[in-house]
């Protein structure tokens, strides 16, 4: 009896204090060998040796479109007033190679001379040079279509049947390329099963929430199984440098020896460091590939991580060490340690809906058709290519690596400049659906110096279109960058009163208050204290040019405070006034001079005054310094 | 900026509990005359104080020292009635420095319908000295407050007034526009008159008359170009406040009445028969005479 059996019946013995013995004993035993020496997934699984031995049975794979004549391609289903149609778009030729009629279910699949996708009911395998349908193979009934791969001439599809739980099945099918006839079948031993990757002799199969299956692609022989240990592995996809497997929340695993148990301290494992990681952007490296709905293009392929590992130079990395986040009609290049943002884009008007992270390049096409290429280092458009009249619903690009020509001379897709351009752009953009981008464009701009910076936001403040949080927000930075070289363009903003009559309105007092405060402004004096002095500055307005002119000091303001807590003595008790009179109090108590030490007692001891300032007055008189003779 | 350094020097003692004693010294300033004692008294409200009293106004000589003090103590309590009819009565007296409790109080702050009676009382007693102090409440929050002011300071001569002026014509309250549109009819304020021709293209009535009374006669051919691009009522309005004029043109009086025989509604009615049935104005007989005939022909239509 092998060791593992023994253990087995000493468990079995333990738990349910029965005493097996004679035959009974010996057939128990025997059963128990049985099920020790047929190693199951659960003890396969993390093994590097059959982990290694799979991954040296692949060919080794270059960055070049898959097609046989490795045209840059992007495959783009359409919708619109014609009726749903798949077309092969040559990037480099700048025209639709074909366009077929094709009710596309679930997202093209490219190969070499063929692609895949899905059809209601069908998986539909098309020939690549003319979009002409070579075969479809029906979903068996009662079963369901979870994904399907290409490698070379074959086709590998997964179906899945009934609950895991409840005695369902999973199976992985190998199809001819050229027919769609049955080549071999493999049970995958479950029913939780997720799409295939397949390159270069392997299929990988990502099942049981935690496994990576890897199968030989021209038999369907199991080969070895990783294990993703820390977290589920919902995810695999494949390029020149091998295979990755992840959880698409989290992270991605460059699929090695080093990773046949997936531990995110793993050197092999990659996740960009971005604390501040913008809510608005789904950190998603991969969509999950057990969920069917997720086989179909969706908004998921418009708000996602886009990242490219290279093994070469060790040790792997992203490239150029950075993470793309694509949402919908913006991207933002960040350092994947640092988190440091390096560039960012803003597509006008119409959104992304599928894109790719090439070789030094990302490519996406918005659903007007527009194909644009963005320089990854720096954000630049260097293609860009209009298929004029055409609603795009999903794009798969087969494009890696190969040569586009450049964007000269043509209509540029979008403000692609500098980082502050761009993120001006996204703040400006009218499209009111993306609050929390602009919001994030301005929290980025408070690290961007420049006086069309601090220009651009006290603009901003004043766009009575903008929503009244990035308004606000424009405020909060405008105040935080101290932009001491741009004092004039505060001065120049305090100067707007309001009148009816030229329709003008001070707007952002507060924030313009504040920045001048925190920039010790002595300019903007004159006009914080003329502002202090008019029927339009509310209380809270009031309350900071009072603490801005006292952060400036200049004496000169002393006696418009002390008008100020005159006049308003006794609306304390009001909403916002008490804010403003104390904060007025504030001030006169710590100038330390006998005339405003007597008026503050003055305004204590007055009947009319509100028992709030009353109350800070006496509160604060034992606190202030000796009066100045 | 406001001087508040008079009633930190306030002796408690002096608060009397009525301004009935007083009222004599208040009426016949002599009675209580004395020398007045400046100890205690600077910055701007002594200046107010020091200004010179135009004799033209009939004004009597200055309450003494023990007065003002006694009128102090009455305005700082805290009965409001009190209050008021000292305010009250302190806006019809007759002597000199009767403003400068009421300075005094409003540059000490009060609560906004105690200030609205002292603005009152201000403007009736129209002293030069309180200029600052109206300049300054012409600026408040609260809408009461600031019309008040803005009526006290269109009492004054000072030149400071019209800058204040011209700006509330483009307060945000209708009631603040009319008080300084007003104020600048009265001072004959020409330069407002773009600023009054905006407002009534915003259809802003309280504009209309000021315009009318103000608008150099260069501007009057835009302002009959007005006809259907604003209300009836506020450009017949306008129109009339012109044929008022005894600097107009009679040919441009007949282009007005033409244009306000073509304006229908009560408004321009009024204005032709106010003009007809007005004190004939030399050389106005064919404007007085087109004028009728539009008030005839207006009679005929059903």
């Amino acid at each position: 009896m092998n060791r593992s059996a023994h253990l087995l019946l000493k468990r079995f013995r333990i738990s349910t204090g029965l005493r097996l013995s004679g035959v009974w004993g010996a057939a128990f035993v025997g059963l128990l060998c049985v099920s020790a020496c047929a190693p199951t997934i659960w003890q396969r699984a993390g093994n590097a040796d059959s982990v290694s031995a799979a991954l040296r049975r692949v060919k080794p794979s270059t960055d070049e479109p898959l097609n046989a004549s490795h045209a840059p391609l992007v495959y783009l289903t359409l919708s619109g007033a014609q009726a749903p149609r798949l077309m092969a778009l040559d990037l480099a030729a700048k025209r639709a190679r074909w366009a077929v009629p094709a009710n596309v279910t679930g997202r093209v699949v490219p190969g070499r001379t063929m692609l895949v996708h899905a059809e209601p009911g069908h998986v539909v395998a098309r020939n690549v040079d003319d979009g002409r349908e070579r075969w479809r193979f029906p979903v068996p009934p009662g079963q369901t279509l979870v994904g399907y791969a290409i490698d070379g001439e074959l086709v590998f599809v997964v179906f899945r049947s009934g609950n895991e739980l409840r005695g369902g099945s999973g199976e992985l099918l190998g199809l001819d390329g050229s027919n769609g006839a049955i080549r071999w079948r493999g049970d995958l031993g479950s029913a939780n099963v997720a799409a295939p990757v397949a390159q270069s002799g392997l299929v990988a199969v990502p099942n049981r929430s935690q496994f990576v299956s890897l199968f030989d692609s021209q038999s369907g022989a199991p080969l070895a199984d990783v294990l993703s240990k820390e977290q589920a592995a919902d995810f695999v996809t494949a390029s020149k440098d091998g295979f990755f497997y992840g959880f698409g929340s989290d992270g991605v695993f460059h699929l090695s020896t080093k990773s046949a148990v997936g531990v995110r301290n793993s050197p092999e494992y990659f996740r960009a460091h971005l604390p501040n990681f913008p809510a608005f952007v789904r950190p998603n490296y991969g969509r999950d590939m057990y969920r069917t709905e997720l086989l179909d293009y969706s908004a998921l392929d418009r708000n996602r991580v886009l990242w490219r590992v290279n093994t070469e130079p060790e040790p792997a990395h992203f490239e150029d060490d950075a993470v793309v986040l694509l949402n919908y009609r913006f991207l933002f290049s960040f350092e994947a340690a640092t988190a440091r943002l390096r560039w960012a884009y803003c597509h006008p008007a119409v959104e992304a809906v599928g894109a790719t992270h090439d070789v030094g390049r990302i490519l996406f096409v918005t659903a007007d058709g527009h194909v644009v290429g963005l320089d990854t280092k720096t954000g630049q458009s260097i293609y860009d290519f209009r298929l004029a009249g055409e609603v795009v619903r999903g794009a798969t690009f087969d494009s890696r690596g190969a040569n586009l020509p450049a964007t000269m001379g043509e209509a540029t897709a979008g403000p692609s400049g500098s980082l502050p351009e761009a993120l001006l752009a996204m703040i400006r953009d009218p499209d009111r659906r993306f609050a929390e981008v602009k919001m994030f464009a301005l929290e980025e701009m408070k690290g961007v110096p420049g006086r069309e910076v601090t220009a651009a936001l006290i603009g901003l403040m004043a766009n009575a279109d903008m929503p009244a949080q990035v308004r606000q927000k424009a405020g909060q930075i405008l105040v935080a960058r101290k932009d001491v070289a741009s004092a004039d363009l505060l001065v120049e903003a305090l100067r707007v009163h309001s009148d009816k009559i030229s329709g003008t309105k001070p707007v952002g007092l507060i924030s313009l208050a504040a920045a001048a405060g925190s920039i010790k402004a002595k300019d903007a004096v004159p006009l914080l204290v003329e502002h202090l002095a008019l029927p339009e500055t509310d209380p809270a307005s009031a309350a900071a040019i009072i603490r801005a002119l006292a952060t400036i000091g200049d004496d000169s303001a002393l006696p418009a405070v002390r008008d100020y807590l005159a006049q308003y003595r006794t609306e304390a008790s009001r909403d916002g006034e008490a804010d403003a009179v104390m904060a007025a109090a504030d001030v006169l108590m710590a100038s330390g001079r006998t005339a405003d030490r007597e008026f503050l007692f003055f305004v204590s001891e007055a009947p009319k005054t509100s028992t709030v300032l009353r109350d800070h007055i006496r509160r604060g008189a034992g606190t202030t310094r000796a009066p100045a003779p | 900026m406001v001087s508040h350094d008079i009633a930190l020097r306030r002796p408690r003692s002096w608060r009397v509990q009525s301004i009935i004693g007083l009222l004599p010294l208040l009426v016949w300033p002599n009675l209580g005359h004395a020398k007045t004692d400046k100890v205690g008294r600077s910055g701007r409200v002594a200046a107010a104080e020091s200004q010179p009293v135009p004799a033209a106004g009939g004004l009597g000589s200055d309450l003494n020292a023990v007065v003002i003090d006694k009128l102090r103590g009455l305005l700082s309590g805290a009965d409001e009635n009190v209050f008021l009819e000292t305010v009250r009565t302190l806006g019809e007296a007759r002597a000199g420095n009767a403003a400068v409790p009421l300075i005094e109080v409003l540059a000490m702050g009060t609560k906004p319908i105690l200030a609205v009676a002292t603005l009152q009382a201000l403007r009736k007693l129209a002293r030069p000295g309180s200029v600052d102090v109206l300049v300054l409440y012409a600026g408040n929050r609260n809408v009461d407050v600031r019309k008040n002011a803005v009526e006290a300071l269109s009492s004054l001569k000072d030149p400071r007034v019209v800058p204040i002026l011209m700006a509330r014509l483009g307060d945000e309250d209708e009631s603040v526009r009319a008080a300084a549109a007003d104020g600048l009819v009265a001072r004959h304020q020409t330069a407002a008159s773009p600023r009054l021709l905006s407002l009534l293209k915003m259809n802003a009535p309280e504009a209309a008359g000021p315009l009318g009374s103000l608008a150099p006669a260069a501007l009057i051919p835009e302002l009959l170009e007005l006809r259907g691009r604003v209300g009836d009522a506020e450009l017949a309005t306008a129109l009339g406040a012109v044929l008022s004029r005894n600097d107009i043109a009679d040919p441009v009086r007949v282009d007005v009445v033409k244009t306000l025989a073509q304006i229908p509604g009560g408004e321009a009615t009024t204005a032709l028969a106010e003009y007809v049935g007005g004190t004939a104005l030399a050389g106005a007989k064919t404007s007085r005479a087109a004028a009728q005939k539009a008030l005839d022909a207006r009679s005929k239509t059903p």
